[in-house]
C-alpha cells in the first residue's frame, strides 16, 4: 500500500502549533493538528456532497441520508455506533448544507482508533433498509416542523432562497420540501450513498491531542483499501442575473413585524466575501455600528438586525434580517436602511468605523478557534468550500490589509435594489377566526441542519 | 498549559497562550432571584428589589453609559479596542464580562470597572431599556422553545424567586426604575459579593496587577446571596396548555421539583437521569426518536444551581401524534421512577459521564465557568478534576434511594406549547390523563 502523501503545510496561531495536508493513494485527503491543549480530539468527515447535488422532486436526500449514517452497518447493528462512542465518553453528530454534510466525532485522546474504525466502517459497510428508512423520514418531519413550520425565521429564511435563486439549487432548502421528503425511497438512498460516499470525495480532518504518525497509520490501515469511486461531474450551474427586487409578505402568527433581505453576494473564496463581511459588521455587528445605532438605539424602530453572508461555493446572499417594535413596519425600517447602504455606497464608510472593525473580527476570528472542534469545523470548512484549508490562516492578514475604499466598492458592487430580495412577515390580525394555512406548501430552512 | 489558583488568592484563573485572547469576568452573587426577598416589599427598601427584573434592570443599565460616558461613547470605546463587553444576568448571578485581544485587555478591564464602578444611570437609558425589555418580549414569544420554558418554570415553581422570569413580565417592567437600580447597586457591588476570574492569554502576575489597578475601588460589604429556600412541590398532575396558533407540532415538557446540586442525592439521580434521557442512546432518544421517530429531540435534564430547581423531559412532536408521544413519555418515566435502571444503564451511563468530562472542561473558558459556579453555590473546586472520580464511586444503592426519594411519577407538571383547538380534545381522550386538570392559557398572557 501507497503512504499517504504529504500534500502542505501551514503553522497555526503563535503556539508552535502545525497543520498538514496528507492524500492517500485513493484520493482520501487527511487534514491533521496536534493540540494538546485538552486530551481530548475532534475527528470530523467532510464529504464534498450537500443540496446542492440534489435534483427536483428529490431534495432533502442529502440530510436524510445524513442521519441513515448512524444506523446498521455490516459490522455493526443498529444503535452500536452511537454506543460505541458514547461508551467512550464521545459524542457524534453530523450537518448538512448546500455544498457539504459532515460528521463530526468529540472523544477522550485514548479513543483516536475508535473513531477511525467506525468512520471508515460506515464509509464503506452502510446497510441501508426500509424500516430506517422510514423513521428517520419522521425524525426529519419533526426536524423540519420545529425548524420551517414552526419557527418563523425557518420559514421566512427557506421563502427568501426560493425566491432569490430561480436556476441554482440555492432555490431549495437543505432539509427538503415536505413533499420530497415523504417520497425519499431506500433506492434513493442505496444510490446516493453509492455515488458520493467515497474516499476521493471526502477530507478526514482531526484536530487535538494526537500524535501525527500514529493517526495517520490508522487512517491508512482502515481507509487504505477502500477504493475510489467515479464521482459525477456536477456542470456549473450560474444563477441568471437579478434585474429586480423580488418581495413576498406573509401573514404570520408573530408580534410584530418582521423583515429579511438577501442582497446576491459572491462565493465563499472571492475576494469580495471577506470584504462584504467586513462591511456587513461594520454596519450593523456591535452596537455602535451606523445601522444597529441608528435602527435599534436611537430611532427604536427594531428590536434587533444583524447581518450575514452566506459561506458558499457559488455565489449567494448577503442577508439582513430583524424584527420590529411595536407600532412600526418592515417597510419604514426598510426606508431608512436603504438611506443608510446609499450613503455608503456613495461615500464610503468612516476611517475610524473601518479600524473598529477591524479589532473586533480579528477578536472573533481568534474566538472561533478556542476548541479543538472549533478548529476543526474551521479547517474543514475552509478545505471543503474555499478548496484550501489554508485560506483560514490568511484572514487575519486580509483582514488587515481592508480598506475604506474596498467596502465601498462592494457596497456598489452588491448592494443594489434589483439584486435583492425582501421577505415581510406581519402579525395575522385575524388567526383567532381563522382556520387557513398561509404556508404554500413550500418548506425548509436554508442553514445547516445538524443529526 | 493551565494554571489554577486557588480561590483563597482573590481570583480564579485558567491560562492558554495559544491565542493571544483574555477574558475577565467580574461575577457578582447576587443574581435574578433577588428580586424579591422572602421577608416581602417593606424588607426590600434600600436594596433596590422589590420588584420582579429589578437585578437584571439595574446591572442591564450600568452597561449603557458609565465613566462618564454615554452609551454611545461607551459602546464606541469598546469597540474600538475590538472587544466584547457583556452583562450576563441569571437567577443565581450576574457576570460582568470583557473579552479581548491581549494586547487590549488593560483598556478593556478599565472600561469593565466603569461599567461596574462608575455607572452613569441615565433617566434617558433607563426608560429605552423598559421600551426594548418589552420588545425582547414579544421576540421571545415567537419562540415556542422559550415560552415552554417561561410558562414551565412559573407553574413549577410558583412563587418561588426561581419562577420569576429573569427579565421580568410586561407588568412589572413598568415598575421598574432608575432609582432602584441606583439602590441596587449600591446594596448589590460590595467586595464580599463579587468574584474575580479570567481566562486565557494572562499570567498570575499580569492579572493580580490587573485587579488591582482597576477594581480595588469596589466597597467592602458582605456577601449578599440569601439562602433560597425550596419552592413548595405541586401536588398532583396538572397540565397546562400554551395556546399559540398555528402549531404544526407540540413542545412538550413534564417535571417536578429536584434536590439541589449540593445535594447528596443529586449526582446519583443525575446519573441516573443521564441514563434516562441525556444522551443520543439514552432510553427516552431511543423510544421516542429511533424506534418510533416521533420527536427530533428527546432528552431529560437535571438542573443545576444554588437552590432546587427541576428534573424534566423534553419531546417535541406532530400535532397529531401529540397524544400518543405524550403515552409513551408517561409511561416510560413511570417505568425508569418505579423499576429503576435497566441492567448496563448504570455502568453506562457513569462510564459517559467519566469520560465526557474532559469536554466540559476542554478550553480554559469551560474550567472558569465550571469553577464560579461551584464557588456561587458553596461547592467544593474538588469537581472540576475530581468529577470522574466522584461518579465512579455512585453506586446502584445510591441511585435506587436518590431515585425512590426524588421521582414523583404522580406529581409531574406537564406544559405544551399547542394550538389548543387542535390538541385539547385529543389530551382529554387520553386515558393517562383521566381525572388530570388541564388549563389553557394565552401564549401572550406572561
Amino acid at each position: 500500500m501507497n503512504p499517504a502523501q504529504l500534500v502542505s503545510e501551514h503553522a497555526f496561531g503563535k503556539g508552535g502549533l502545525r497543520a498538514r495536508m496528507y492524500q492517500m493513494h485513493n484520493g482520501l485527503r487527511v487534514l491533521l493538528l496536534r493540540d494538546p491543549a485538552a486530551p481530548v480530539f475532534a475527528y470530523q468527515t467532510w464529504f464534498r456532497v450537500g443540496s446542492r447535488h440534489e435534483r427536483v422532486g428529490k431534495t432533502g436526500m442529502a440530510h436524510l441520508f445524513e442521519h441513515l449514517m448512524f444506523n446498521e452497518t455490516e459490522n455493526h447493528p443498529q444503535g452500536e455506533f452511537d454506543k460505541l462512542f458514547e461508551r467512550a465518553g464521545g459524542n457524534t453528530n453530523a450537518a448538512t448544507w448546500v455544498d457539504w454534510t459532515y460528521y463530526q466525532d468529540d472523544l477522550p485522546a485514548s479513543e483516536l482508533e475508535l473513531a477511525v474504525k467506525l468512520e471508515s466502517e460506515r464509509m464503506q459497510h452502510l446497510v441501508v433498509k426500509e424500516r430506517p428508512v422510514e423513521t428517520e423520514r419522521g425524525v426529519v418531519i419533526s426536524e423540519r416542523r420545529l425548524r420551517v413550520e414552526d419557527d418563523v425565521d425557518g420559514f421566512m429564511s427557506e421563502e427568501l432562497f426560493r425566491l432569490a435563486f430561480t436556476e441554482h439549487p440555492y432555490h431549495w432548502p437543505t432539509i427538503g420540501w415536505m413533499r420530497d421528503i415523504e417520497n425519499i425511497s431506500v433506492q434513493d438512498a442505496v444510490e446516493f450513498y453509492r455515488t458520493y460516499y467515497a474516499p476521493n470525495n471526502a477530507t478526514v480532518v482531526v484536530v487535538g491531542d494526537i500524535d501525527e504518525q500514529n493517526t495517520l497509520a490508522l487512517i491508512e490501515k482502515y481507509y487504505g483499501h477502500i477504493a475510489a469511486q467515479q464521482i459525477p461531474p456536477h456542470a456549473p450551474i450560474v444563477e441568471p442575473v437579478q434585474t429586480g427586487e423580488r418581495r413576498a409578505t406573509y401573514k404570520k402568527p408573530v408580534m410584530t413585524d418582521k423583515l429579511l433581505i438577501g442582497y446576491k453576494a459572491p462565493g465563499f473564496s472571492d475576494p469580495d466575501h471577506l470584504r462584504l463581511d467586513f462591511l456587513s459588521d461594520l454596519l450593523m455587528g456591535s452596537m455602535s455600528s451606523p445601522i444597529y445605532r441608528d435602527l435599534v438605539i436611537e430611532r427604536e424602530l427594531m428590536s434587533g438586525i444583524s447581518g450575514s453572508v452566506t459561506p458558499f461555493r457559488d455565489p449567494g446572499l448577503y442577508e439582513i434580517g430583524g424584527s420590529l417594535q411595536r407600532g412600526h413596519s418592515a417597510t419604514e425600517a426598510l426606508e431608512i436602511l436603504d438611506a443608510h447602504l446609499e450613503h455608503v455606497r456613495r461615500q464610503g464608510p468612516d476611517a475610524v468605523a473601518v479600524e473598529r472593525t477591524r479589532s473586533r473580527l480579528l477578536t472573533s476570528f481568534y474566538g472561533n478557534l478556542r476548541t479543538a472542534n472549533g478548529k476543526a469545523s474551521s479547517l474543514g470548512e475552509y478545505e471543503t468550500t474555499a478548496g484550501d484549508y489554508r485560506v483560514l490562516f490568511d484572514a487575519p492578514d486580509e483582514i488587515h490589509k481592508i480598506t475604506a475604499r474596498d467596502l465601498q466598492a462592494v457596497a456598489e458592487r452588491y448592494l443594489q435594489t434589483s439584486g435583492r430580495t425582501v421577505i415581510i412577515a406581519e402579525p395575522d390580525e385575524s388567526q383567532d377566526d381563522s382556520d387557513e394555512d398561509e404556508d404554500d406548501g413550500q418548506d425548509g430552512p436554508l442553514s445547516g441542519v445538524l443529526h | 498549559m493551565s494554571h489554577s489558583d486557588p480561590p483563597s488568592a482573590g481570583y480564579l484563573l485558567e491560562e492558554n497562550h495559544d491565542l493571544p485572547l483574555c477574558r475577565v469576568q467580574v461575577t457578582m452573587r447576587s443574581g435574578a432571584s433577588s428580586d424579591i426577598s422572602e421577608e416581602g416589599h417593606d424588607a426590600e427598601r434600600g436594596t433596590g428589589c422589590g420588584v420582579i427584573g429589578a437585578t437584571n434592570f439595574a446591572t442591564e443599565l450600568m452597561r449603557r453609559g458609565a465613566g462618564g460616558m454615554s452609551r454611545a461613547a461607551l459602546d464606541e470605546a469598546v469597540d474600538a479596542l475590538g472587544a466584547s463587553l457583556q452583562v450576563l444576568c441569571w437567577h443565581d448571578q450576574v457576570v460582568f464580562e470583557v473579552m479581548a485581544l491581549r494586547e487590549n485587555i488593560d483598556a478593556a478591564c478599565g472600561l469593565l470597572a466603569d461599567v461596574l464602578l462608575r455607572p452613569e444611570f441615565s433617566v434617558d437609558e433607563g426608560e429605552r431599556l423598559r421600551r426594548e425589555l418589552q420588545a425582547s418580549l414579544d421576540d421571545m414569544r415567537d419562540d415556542d422553545g422559550s415560552l415552554m420554558h417561561r410558562f414551565f418554570g412559573r407553574e413549577l415553581y410558583g412563587n418561588h424567586p426561581y419562577g420569576r422570569p429573569v427579565a421580568g413580565t410586561a407588568e412589572s417592567m413598568e415598575q421598574l426604575s432608575v432609582e432602584q437600580a441606583r439602590n441596587w447597586h449600591r446594596y448589590h457591588l460590595t467586595s464580599g459579593n463579587v468574584l474575580f476570574g479570567a481566562a486565557g492569554d494572562l499570567t498570575a502576575s499580569e492579572l493580580t496587577d490587573l485587579l488591582g489597578r482597576h477594581f480595588s475601588g469596589i466597597p467592602a460589604g458582605p456577601r449578599r446571596d440569601a439562602e433560597l429556600k425550596t419552592a413548595q412541590a405541586p401536588v398532583g398532575r396538572r397540565l397546562v396548555i400554551v395556546d399559540k396558533p398555528e402549531r404544526t407540532q407540540s413542545q412538550i415538557v413534564l417535571g417536578h421539583l429536584a434536590p439541589a446540586w449540593r445535594s447528596p442525592d443529586f449526582l446519583p439521580l443525575y446519573v441516573a437521569t443521564n441514563a434516562f434521557g441525556g444522551t443520543f442512546t439514552a432510553r427516552l432518544m431511543d423510544e421516542v426518536r429511533s424506534k418510533r421517530g416521533l420527536s427530533y429531540g428527546a432528552s431529560a435534564r437535571l438542573s443545576t444551581g444554588r437552590g432546587a430547581r427541576a428534573l424534566y423531559a423534553h419531546v417535541f412532536p406532530s400535532a397529531e401524534q401529540t397524544p400518543e408521544t405524550l403515552e409513551l413519555v408517561l409511561r416510560l418515566y413511570e417505568e425508569w421512577a418505579t423499576a429503576g435502571l435497566r441492567p448496563g444503564e448504570l455502568e453506562f451511563s457513569r462510564g459517559y459521564l467519566q469520560n465526557s468530562h474532559a469536554f466540559t472542561i476542554q478550553t480554559p473558558e469551560d474550567r472558569l465557568s465550571l469553577r464560579t459556579r461551584l464557588l456561587l453555590c458553596n461547592m467544593s473546586q474538588d469537581m472540576v478534576h475530581g468529577f470522574p472520580a466522584q461518579v465512579g464511586a455512585v453506586t446502584a444503592e445510591d441511585v435506587r434511594r436518590a431515585m425512590s426519594a426524588n421521582l414523583h411519577p404522580q406529581d409531574l407538571l406537564i406544559t405544551l406549547v399547542a394550538t389548543a383547538k387542535t390538541i385539547l380534545p385529543q389530551l382529554e381522550r387520553m386515558p393517562a390523563l383521566a381525572g388530570v386538570p388541564i388549563e389553557v392559557v394565552p401564549f401572550d398572557s406572561y
